[in-house]
């Protein structure tokens, strides 16, 4: 026992390559030496042994190239070059990893995740693994704080507003304070609040924004669709992988989560991907490709893995093992997958109309199909100056179709309706009348290259017709440069339409056919061509034979029963809803772009995770779906180190490691590696589960550690108080400010879901892409979460109090101090708004004066004043009163 | 976060406003409210310094304006020129390189632009800064600056606060600590928000392990500068009710001891002191037509204008005794100074925008007398390589780049260091920027070795472990 001990401090006293001897190479070595082989100098790198074994003698310091150029006095040969000389410490560090014998080993958050045994501790191994750490420093902890600290702290952390009166009461007379405790916490997580407040987390992670910015900030569609999954998920505790999951590849999960409404909330959950910034009329449309792709991957690399993967668009990454193949492999992913405004469909509604529908048709095209065989349409050839690409017939690969207009194509001379007259196909087409005109979709093709100046596209009927190039979109908000590529069609006979592929030679294009209206639109062909004109006279073939069919038809009394049928079944037909999804497209492999050039591009990579990650390539499909699934398997080390990490910076003001949203070399080590790996592996044990960690987290003695620290040495051993011997004491964020200053003056609507209030416009913001008119001053009483966020006219009072501008993910929110925040709180109208709607609400349930102070004081902080506070504010009138306490620095922090 | 002790405490703190009790803001705030402009010129006039002890030496510069060139404007487009490229123009670069940010390495680039002797001195200046040349002798070159980094986010931190990396105290951040405000109606370190945050974001002009309230307060160049500056109740009213804040924030306050929490009750106070200081400063209307026609306000180009503001504000904020200014780049058609490509039309824009500004603020300055007095530095994180990126972009260079301050003690006129016949390193004199913050803090009146604050049980300051003054730039 003694002996395993002794052995268990030695490897401890080891030197820790992943946490403390990569992070020194990486900072200070491999922006020249490093993973990256097209910056690296002299053909060395130090990131693996077999690369630096030319400078590195295992065991001999001063037998090391290595050692010898960073302590060398010559300035010609001391490393880095024209760098900072080594720190003392680092130079150690370095000695003793190399006589110890220079073991690699991965950086730490991409070794496995350990399950290290918690040191002795009666308590939660939490504090046991927290302990060792103050021990280790001779520091005392705090003791734990009062009731009514420990109160308010939680109920801010959980829920973003202060306890109910009688949470907090419950919990003050608790004879049991752990009881008590465990009551208010299962109270806390069990409320709609907390969902709001934890979702607001997520939507920092996301860059959740309901604008694209730039120039005119055009509005992202249905982007608060969105908003509400996550609260959902936050409502339903779904689990973190399982919120991975859907947020990569929600349209594709077999079981996808259905919410009380019969939406399809993991479909919805897709929609992160595209709260990008977007221009109009880009001049080269593949870079604006490039830029979207690179902010997709950023977000979901920083978010989920906890690494900076963006990094790899130009080079294989400096300081982590991501190369530039992987970052293509990534954006092959994407590539892959298209963004849709989809049809949704709650409850199946609509598709079960459609199947009844679909019955009728049967029996109508089965009528039809008798009377029609007295006509038919004799195919002619095509002209020869067109290459078709999709014919629209049976046998050509599928398009992707999205709501239950469109489906299988109706073969040439099959009978088909068209604004209510049968008659036999012309060509092949694709109709989204096929069972009903009043069913709407869209449907899209799968990708082609523009090799040819024009696309020509054969329709008919009523919808928008689109070529779609490199994705781009945003010509539904402004035309230029693009505005022949989204084309209204109201026909009632078949012509050609045509887009001009002159600037974009070369790059890849889809069709997209939407029918969002009760008639139908066809679509007989897409072709590409050399001739900017051509003839509709020379597709058109009429119908030979005889057209007494419609007549026929019309006077049969089983037709007629069967379009009675129909029109029933068509008035039950709901208006389908619309969501920002991402779905499948054409499977396409993504290239490396050679220096991060889009026009320079390398070799095509598998599509698939990062390599040393995952599983290596995925298929068929885009390979979304796989690859969530690597990233939440036992094998990826990160993304629960990642996810716990999160969680514990919420509660804990800072993560264990400072830098949550980048694990890697230029990201912070942990303050706890132990205990941050316990952490994971139980949570991952505990299948990923959200509010289980919470509880179990809030439940540890190091929660409710008062701020005040016990030792007066800590705060010089430990000034960042990475050991946690007292609590952190936190301003409370934008959202938790707002939100209980409306809760307190009574005219918070906890009203749930559904589109953004507007924002409320100062003179203050001007500028393009302003709206027309002002949202309200108090956010029509909504929580934080349901204001509109307006890229370019964010609101003024959430950026004061440090709410991160939506550009990439925000893990960890900046806490500054600045007069302008004194000032939205001494002169912002709407805070005193609200402090005289407090102060009218007081006045009517207190009428005694000291009763109403006392009142309020305690719905403030939480406890009633101390004689020294009353004394103080017993001279102000009720509605300065109000004012002063929103002022209170008791009230706008949390300790 | 706690004081090594070594330093005077402000006085602000929790345990004097416990000692002052209530009657401790009044006479904090009253004066100021009742005096039209209290802003003392004297050093000794000096408040809120919590690092004073390390003033050593009489100060030439009072204040300090730094121009941020945002992405790193080429040195040999701009004040360094060098023929040499001229002759390899297109030619694979003949030396010896070290590895670029993108490695997209084309020909020799020469500059596009022409370059004259201007005053007299001689200084040589690019034909891209016209209006500046009218000013060349009051410029201080630099020819031989150096960074440790090429990549934006680390090189901003680096030029910001002395290290690569994210959290360190910016150096108005420093100046802020150490010599504190001279006019206690506004922040001491302001950044002039023209509309470009530099790449590594507020993290530049943050206090990191300083108090909390040494961090940059962020202005806009129009209107009132920031948001709810007007009071919404009568002085008098206002007055009375934070009196009762600032006795009630003080209980608090001793009973959390939180840096943050004091940091935020002076930040209340300094609020309310700068509604009266604040749309007086904004206000430009006294300011002669001419003058303002002079800055830029009249030009065609819309960021001209926003950096003209930009420029007259940073005037009237050190006049009012700000201490540290910071200016960002108004954001030009196309991209900051980093132009990777179209280098002919991104240098011309951003030139454009700054050009005629910083020349009549330094001859604002100069006839206000305040140049002698306020230290002007213009620098980018960084400068640009002599070949192509591409065929007409420069990639970053951290090895050898111009900048150059003026006023302050700095000595006009002067050139300090060269860069080779390609203006890629430096050879001769070169320095790092821990050697221009050991001299922007010499000239203020600070020893760097001295100022420093204890964190973690190390003596933290600006410039680490490095830094020189160097004298030669710096007139006796």
């Amino acid at each position: 026992m003694l002996l395993l001990a002794a052995l268990l401090w030695t490897l401890e006293d080891r030197v820790n390559f992943g946490l403390e001897v990569r992070p020194i190479l990486a900072r200070r070595c491999f922006a020249c030496h490093g993973p990256d082989t097209d910056g690296r100098q002299a053909g060395l790198a130090l990131h693996t042994f077999y690369d630096a074994a030319a400078v590195i003698t295992p065991g001999q310091p001063d037998a090391s190239e290595l050692f010898r150029r960073i302590v060398s006095s010559d300035p010609h040969e001391r490393m880095p070059e024209n760098g900072p000389q080594l720190p003392a410490e680092e130079v150690e560090l370095l000695r003793r990893w190399i006589e110890e014998g220079a073991h690699y080993g991965q950086h730490w958050s991409w070794e496995p995740i350990a399950n290290p045994d918690p040191p002795q501790h009666s308590g939660d191994p939490v504090d046991g693994f927290l302990q060792r750490g103050l021990d280790e420093r001779q520091l005392q902890p705090a003791p734990r704080a009062d009731r009514s600290t420990l109160a308010r702290r939680v109920a801010f952390d959980l829920t973003g507003l202060p306890p109910t009166p009688a949470q907090l009461e419950a919990f003050l007379t608790a004879p049991d304070e752990e009881l008590g405790w465990s009551a208010l916490v299962d109270d806390l997580l069990a409320s709609p609040r907390y969902a709001e407040r934890w979702a607001r987390h997520w939507l920092d992670l996301v860059r959740y924004a309901e604008t694209h910015g730039h120039e005119f900030d055009y509005a992202i569609p249905f982007a608060w669709r969105y908003r509400d999954s996550v609260i959902k998920a936050f409502d339903e505790n779904v689990s973190w992988d399982r919120m991975i999951a859907e947020h990569l590849a929600g349209d594709l999960l077999p079981n996808p989560r259905i919410d009380q409404s019969g939406f399809n909330q993991s479909k919805l959950a897709t929609g992160f991907w595209w709260f990008t910034q977007e221009k109009h009329g880009p001049t080269d449309v593949r870079a604006e490709e490039s830029d979207r792709v690179s902010n997709q991957i950023d977000v979901m690399s920083k978010a989920f893995l906890g690494v900076t993967a963006a990094c790899a668009r130009c080079h294989d990454h400096k300081f982590d093992a991501i190369s530039a193949q992987d970052y293509a492999a990534l954006s092959g992913l994407l590539r892959s997958s298209r963004r849709a405004v989809g049809f949704l469909d709650p409850n199946n509604t609509i598709s079960d109309i459609a199947q009844e529908l679909q019955a009728v048709q049967q029996q109508e095209l089965e009528i039809a199909d008798a009377l029609l065989r007295r006509q038919t349409r004799l195919p002619k050839p095509k002209p020869e100056s067109i290459d078709i690409l999709f014919d629209c017939g049976p046998n050509e690969p599928e398009w992707f179709h999205d709501g239950l207009a469109f489906g299988s194509p109706t073969p040439a001379n099959a009978p088909s309706t068209f604004r209510g007259r049968m008659e036999p196909a012309s060509y092949s087409m694709l109709d989204s009348g096929h069972i009903s005109d009043k069913l709407q979709g869209a449907t899209r093709s799968p990708s082609y290259r523009l090799t040819r100046p024009y696309t020509w596209v054969r329709v008919r009927g009523t919808g928008t017709i689109r070529q779609m190039v490199d994705g781009y979109w945003m010509n539904e908000h402004n035309a230029l440069l693009f505005w022949d590529h989204l084309q209204n069609i109201d026909s009632d006979h078949w012509q050609l339409i045509r887009f001009h592929n002159v600037r974009t030679q070369g790059h890849r294009a889809w069709i997209e056919a939407t029918d969002s209206g009760d008639r139908s639109l066809q679509i007989d062909f897409v072709g590409l061509s050399e001739d900017s004109s051509l003839n509709e006279d020379d597709f058109f073939v009429p119908v030979q034979g005889d057209d007494a069919m419609n007549n026929a038809a019309q006077s049969s009394s089983v037709f007629v029963e069967l379009q009675q049928k129909r029109r029933l079944l068509e008035s039950k037909l709901p208006e389908p809803p619309r969501g920002l999804i991402m779905v499948e497209g054409s499977s396409e492999d993504e290239r490396v772009f050679v220096r991060g050039d889009h026009n320079n591009l390398g070799s095509p990579v598998p599509r698939g995770h990062i390599q040393s990650l995952g599983a290596g390539s995925v298929g068929p499909g885009s390979g979304r779906l796989q690859v969530a699934h690597e990233i939440t398997s036992d094998d990826n080390p990160t993304a629960a180190r990642v996810a716990v990490n999160r969680i514990w910076g919420h509660l804990f003001g800072r993560g264990l490691v400072a830098t949550p949203d980048d694990l890697g070399g230029m990201g912070q080590p942990p303050t706890h590696p132990e205990l941050l790996d316990h952490l994971a592996f139980s949570f991952r044990e505990n299948g990923w589960d959200i509010q289980h960690l919470i509880r179990r987290l809030v439940h540890t003695e190091a929660y409710r550690r008062s701020c005040i620290p016990a030792d007066p040495k800590a705060m010089i051993v430990d000034p960042n108080n990475d050991s946690l011997h007292s609590m952190r004491l936190r301003r409370l964020e934008s959202e938790a400010i707002r939100d209980t200053m409306l809760l307190l003056s009574g005219t918070l609507d906890e009203s749930r879901y559904g589109p953004p209030v507007a924002q409320h416009l100062t003179d203050a913001m001007t500028g393009r892409g302003r709206p027309g008119s002002s949202g309200p001053l108090d956010g029509a009483g909504r929580r934080s979460i349901y204001l509109e966020v307006r890229r370019n006219f964010l609101d003024p009072f959430q950026e004061v109090f440090d709410r991160p501008v939506p550009a990439t993910t925000s893990g960890q929110r900046r806490e500054t101090s600045v007069p302008a925040q004194a000032l939205a709180m001494m002169n912002d109208p709407f805070v005193h708004e609200q402090a005289e709607a407090f102060a009218s609400r007081a006045r009517s349930m207190w009428p005694d004066q000291n009763d109403r102070l006392r009142g309020m004081v305690k719905l403030c902080f939480g406890r009633p004043p101390s004689p020294k506070e009353q004394a103080i504010l017993e001279a102000l009138d009720t509605t300065d009163l109000a004012h002063i306490l929103f002022n209170a620095k008791a009230f706008l922090y949390r300790n | 976060m706690t004081h090594c002790g070594k330093f005077r405490t402000g006085p602000l703190t929790r345990r004097d406003m416990l000692a002052r009790g209530a009657a401790g803001l009044a006479g904090a705030i009253l004066p100021t409210l009742l005096a039209e402009n209290t802003f003392a010129r004297s050093i000794n006039g000096i408040t809120n310094a919590d690092g004073l002890g390390a003033k050593h030496h009489a100060a030439k510069a009072r204040s300090v304006i730094f121009l941020y060139m945002d992405g790193g404007p080429g040195q040999m487009d701009t004040f360094d020129p060098k023929p040499e490229l001229q002759k390899w123009a297109g030619q694979p670069y003949p030396r010896e390189r070290s590895a670029t940010q993108f490695e997209e390495v084309g020909g020799v680039l020469p500059s596009p632009w022409t370059f004259k002797q201007h005053g007299e001195c001689g200084h040589t200046i690019s034909s891209l800064f016209p209006h500046l040349a009218t000013q060349a002798d009051e410029l201080c070159m630099v020819r031989s600056m150096t960074s440790p980094f090429t990549e934006h986010t680390n090189a901003n931190y680096f030029l910001h606060t002395g290290h690569g990396l994210a959290g360190r105290p910016s150096m108005g951040s420093w100046m802020s600590y150490g010599l504190g405000n001279e006019n206690e109606n506004l922040p001491a370190f302001v950044v002039l928000n023209g509309g470009l945050t530099p790449p590594g974001g507020l993290d530049c002009f943050g206090s990191g392990f300083l108090p909390p309230e040494h961090q940059a307060q962020r202005m806009v160049p129009r209107g009132n500068g920031l948001p709810n500056i007007q009071p919404r109740e009568t002085p008098d009213h206002q007055r009375r009710k934070l009196e009762a804040l600032r006795s009630l924030d003080a209980l608090h306050a001793a009973e959390v001891d939180s840096p943050q929490v004091d940091a935020a009750i002076k930040n209340w106070e300094l609020a309310f002191r700068m509604q009266a200081e604040v749309p007086d400063l904004m206000e430009l209307a006294n300011e002669p037509d001419w003058l303002k026609e002079k800055y830029g306000f009249n030009h065609p180009y819309e960021p001209t204008r926003i950096y003209a503001a930009e420029c007259l504000l940073a005037r009237r904020m050190i006049e009012r005794g700000v201490r540290f200014v910071e200016l960002t780049c108004p954001l030009v058609d196309g991209d900051r100074w980093d132009q990777h490509s179209n280098l002919k039309e991104g240098h011309d824009n951003n030139a454009r925008a700054v050009d005629q500004p910083i020349a009549a603020l330094l001859e604002d300055l100069k006839v206000r007398g305040l140049l002698d007095e306020t230290l002007v530095v213009f620098a980018g994180e960084f400068g640009r390589t002599p070949f192509a990126q591409g065929t007409n972009g420069r990639d970053h260079n951290p090895h050898g780049f111009t900048i150059w301050m003026a006023g302050g003690g700095t000595k006009p006129g002067t050139v300090y260091g060269a860069t080779d016949d390609f203006g890629y390193h430096a050879i001769e004199n070169p320095l790092e920027i821990h050697d221009l913050h050991a001299t922007m803090m010499h000239l203020l009146g600070v020893q760097h070795e001295a100022l420093t604050i204890n964190h973690g049980g190390r003596e933290m300051r600006l410039t680490d472990v490095h830094g020189r003054v160097v004298r030669d730039l710096c007139v006796s």
